[in-house]
């Protein structure tokens, strides 16, 4: 089922919780909604599910407007960021709720539960309790009760924010999985760039209500729309620098970045992701402030001119506070951004 | 998740009906009437409008007597219940096998029926084969007549009341203590802190919404004080009206004297009272919270 | 130095469970006051000194005081009206409680501060209307008086409101998008998840409804639909000096309590401290 926002608007008093939200998902697409706390990123999911009504706006499903159809009738599958499962109520009769209330008859509803349990590999707990499960296996109830009713459309609210950092991974590899079975158009929050990078066909990242880029991953990584983006993704986080750009030579604070770009001189805000960094013995000459390990990258802290930067390095490499190294930065791994923070290109 | 309709209004509907019936009308109802001068129930008629009712509530000296004897009860059984209360849910709260028997044991008066155990008590307090007064003969006390002279009537009340109101006191502070974080006192006891400090400087502090709660719940229920008065003085209100309180004075009116319109302002007098105390009573003890 | 504690925590102990079992004692004297005096003969009751149990315990007492009024008739009234009262009472507090917490509907606010502004009235206020309109109703010496200015009550509502305020938002959600209706969710969700607390709100109204004096001593003039407690008091009048018998009849009414009581405690005391507690 494909999707479509058109100038999806939610106002709350004075706020634009989302403001003219335009977005196009096709059938079968995994897509994150990425943004911090308060970007609209769940008022958008809660309004495709329609919980919530639009100020404005309309919502596409295929070639259906379903801005007013109540959730109960758009056929969406919603799982809830603490998923909402009914505590006294075994994890089979959870996932036939659905189809009980749409009239099905207790042994059918059963068996198609028992389908669903099987692909979310939930098959073997039918008969506990939500509150017997870990934190895991409940979220996969969660999904499977979504899913049983066989919706055109799979929404998700922070699924992962509950779960501990090492079960974070293997259930993002498993909404994944499912998804990819069941071939299921589906849209989930997060506010976790690594999460919405690892399994995402597409992201979409928001800032205070507005769509600020909608790119697949890596694309969008390499090639941020602006520096809101640019700082968002990536961990350990971008280098913001101040360069000047004087015939053709990018420089900061004096130490030449590089020769030979096509950009107008002037002073810039531009971006350096620590792993743009490589070491070269003919490159700047810094000096290590300070490092820290983390087993297998090295973060070197130090300054570019008078900004402090981190270059991100192998950890073989064998460095000690005080040491002097000399850098140079991958080509086209400079951001330069323009006035308004948007991307002027890479060099 | 936004949309609002009306039907929730249904699901109120029937607790609606029964408010307005028996509570919202009634309190309308009771306010104009304690304005209609010799009001009365058969006819609807009454023959003036005015404060008529209230002078002959303030010219009465039995209602006087009420409000004082109702003031003495509330004095003497409140705060006494409340002292008392605390230091025993403190004592069985720190029992760490025996607090659910304690705590069984002395809630037990709350679920009993006044009437009933009233009666029992006007058995223990008979001046001649009472309990009480073989218990106080062992002490080479002379047996009180309790029940039949006016200046004993209400030490008996008293000691009937608070005997009933601790059971509720007790529980709603023992739950109150199990709140408070473990962390607190052993942070007092890495301190080094005397327990009587813990008591005045944690436990009584972290207590004080209970206290209050229980204090103004204890006292409009003092002010309102008939079921332990009618038991333990058989109907009556006391030796030579000794232990009349206010409700019982406004039952008299209503019911033997058939004087509704006096009744209905003395309920509106105990009402005003119950409201301006127990704002009061929020605002003392809201600053005794802040400069804690 | 440390032996000198060490005494001190023992006495302060023994002082401890001295008080404790002094307070027990007390707080349990007159039931227990109640049920030897209601075993004792009618010579055993004025023997001073008295003595704590009777000699032979006469349990035809009992018998004695349950034919010496229609006490079999006083049971089951307040049988009745207990049972009647407790179902109404349920049925209006689980739908306004969920209307409350769930539902969405205009002036919500408002009706709720109401609600809980009629907590603060007395009931002395409004007795004498309630009278008139039993009478103008001729309700006057019928079940009916007794159960139904009692069937909601604002303060259950309040209470359950609270709890019922504790499951999460998001399950109502999502049954929502399950096609759930409201009342289907109030009666399969709700309900079975609050179990606990709407039983002790039965429980703490079997009782007020059981021990209930004053309005049934208005409403009801004949001896057929007189309650214990009436009852018992009037027995008080009319059996006189019979101590004993007065005291079996005392048994009469309290006992089913403290039995519903001892069994089911938990549900009463979780029942009483909820509603003093800020939660």
């Amino acid at each position: 089922m494909d999707i479509r926002i058109e100038n999806l608007t939610k106002t709350y008093g004075n706020l634009n919780a989302v403001d003219h939200m335009n977005l196009s998902i096709k059938d079968g697409e995994l897509v994150g909604l990425l943004g911090p706390s308060g970007c609209g990123k769940s008022t958008t999911l809660f309004m495709l599910s329609g919980l919530t009504t639009p100020t404005e706006g309309k919502i596409y499903f295929g070639d259906k407007d379903v801005t007013s159809i109540p959730p109960e009738d758009r056929e969406i599958g919603l799982v809830f960021q603490n998923y909402a499962l009914y505590p006294h109520m075994t994890v089979e009769d959870n996932i036939t709720f659905p189809l009980i209330n749409r009239g099905m008859k207790k042994a059918q509803a059963r068996e198609e539960a028992f389908e669903i349990a099987k692909v979310v590999k939930i098959d073997e707990y039918m008969k506990r309790r939500p509150s017997e499960l870990s934190g895991g296996q409940q979220q996969r109830v969660a999904i499977a009760r979504a899913l049983v009713k066989k919706p055109q459309v799979l929404l998700l609210d922070e699924p992962l924010s509950n779960l501990d950092a090492k079960l974070r991974v293997a259930t993002r590899e498993e909404i994944r999985r499912i998804q990819q079975e069941v071939k299921i158009t589906t849209i989930f929050v997060t506010h976790d760039q690594e999460e919405a990078m690892s399994i995402s066909d597409r992201i979409a990242v928001m800032k205070t209500g507005v769509l600020q880029q909608y790119e697949v991953p890596q694309t969008m990584y390499l090639n941020p729309a602006n520096s809101f983006v640019a700082n968002f993704l990536g961990m350990p986080e971008i280098n913001n620098i101040e360069i000047d750009v004087k015939d053709g030579v990018i420089t900061a604070d004096g130490i030449v970045l590089r020769k030979g770009v096509s950009l107008a001189d002037g002073h810039y805000k531009a971006g350096i992701r620590p792993e743009s960094f490589f070491v070269d013995d003919n490159g700047a000459s810094l000096e290590v402030d300070n490092i820290r390990m983390t087993g297998r990258d090295l973060l070197i802290f130090t300054k570019l001119g008078n900004t402090n930067v981190r270059v991100l390095v192998h950890s073989y490499m064998q460095v000690a506070v005080g040491d002097k190294f000399g850098v140079s930065v991958r080509d086209g791994h400079i951001l330069v951004f323009d006035d308004n923070e948007m991307l002027l290109g890479r060099f | 998740m936004d949309k609002k309709s009306f039907k929730g209004y249904l699901y109120l509907l029937p607790s609606i009906i029964i408010m307005i019936c028996f509570t919202l009308y009634p309190l309308v109802r009771a306010i104009i009437m304690s304005f209609l001068g010799n009001y009365s129930i058969i006819n609807d008629g009454y023959t003036s409008i005015g404060f008529e009712n209230y002078q002959a509530l303030f010219s009465d000296p039995d209602f006087g007597k009420s409000l004082m004897n109702t003031a003495i009860y509330v004095i003497c059984v409140v705060p006494a219940s409340i002292i008392l209360s605390l230091l025993f849910a403190v004592l069985i709260n720190s029992c760490k096998k025996l607090k659910a028997l304690f705590q069984t044991i002395y809630f037990l008066p709350y679920v009993t029926s006044v009437i009933a155990i009233g009666i029992v008590w006007r058995w223990m307090f008979n001046s001649n084969y009472g309990l009480i007064n073989y218990v106080l003969s062992i002490f080479g006390i002379e047996p009180i007549q309790w029940l039949n002279l006016p200046e004993y009537a209400m030490p008996a009340l008293i000691i009937f009341a608070i005997w009933k109101s601790m059971a509720f006191n007790i529980l709603i502070f023992l739950a109150g203590l199990q709140t408070i974080p473990e962390d607190l006192y052993r942070a007092a006891r890495i301190d080094s802190t005397p327990r009587f400090r813990v008591f005045t400087r944690i436990t009584v502090p972290s207590l004080a919404p209970m206290i209050v709660y229980s204090s103004v719940i204890g006292m409009i229920g003092a002010f309102k004080v008939y079921n332990e008065v009618f038991s333990l003085f058989q109907g009556k209100a006391g030796p030579a009206n000794s232990a009349m309180t206010i409700v019982y004075y406004i039952y008299d009116k209503f019911y033997n004297s058939y004087k509704y319109g006096v009744a209905a302002a003395g309920s509106v007098v105990l009402f005003l009272i119950i409201l301006a105390l127990t704002q009061i009573q929020l605002r003392v003890t809201g600053g005794r919270k802040g400069k804690n | 130095m440390k032996n000198n504690r060490k005494v001190v925590n023992i006495i302060a102990e023994v002082l401890k469970y001295v008080i404790l079992v002094a307070g027990s004692v007390f707080t349990i004297l007159p039931f227990i006051w109640m049920i030897s005096s209601s075993l004792k003969t009618p010579a055993e009751l004025v023997q001073v000194p008295p003595a704590l149990f009777p000699e032979v315990p006469q349990w035809l007492n009992y018998k004695s005081a349950w034919e010496a009024a229609p006490f079999a008739r006083y049971l089951v009234n307040t049988i009745i009206v207990t049972i009647c009262t407790t179902a109404g009472v349920l049925v209006t507090t689980v739908l306004s409680a969920f209307a409350f917490s769930r539902l969405n509907f205009p002036g919500k606010k408002t009706v709720f501060s109401l609600f809980l502004a009629t907590l603060m009235i007395p009931g002395e206020m409004l007795i004498i209307t309630n009278y008139e309109t039993i009478i103008k109703l001729k309700w006057i010496d019928s079940y009916r008086a007794m159960i139904v200015p009692w069937i909601s009550s604002a303060f259950y509502i309040y209470l359950l409101t609270r709890f019922f305020m504790q499951v999460p938002e998001s399950l109502y959600l999502a049954a929502k998008v399950d096609k759930c209706s409201d009342f289907k969710y109030m009666i399969k969700i709700m309900v079975p998840m609050n179990k606990q607390a709407i039983f002790s709100i039965a429980i703490l109204n079997i009782i007020s409804s059981w021990n209930a004096f004053l309005w049934p001593l208005l409403v009801t003039n004949s001896q057929e639909m007189r309650v214990l407690s009436n009852g018992l008091v009037r027995f008080q009048t009319e059996a006189g000096s019979s101590t004993e018998l007065i005291m079996a009849a005392s048994c009469i009414l309290v006992m089913p309590i403290i039995i519903i009581y001892l069994f089911l405690r938990k549900y009463i005391i979780e029942g009483v401290t909820r509603s003093g507690l800020k939660g």
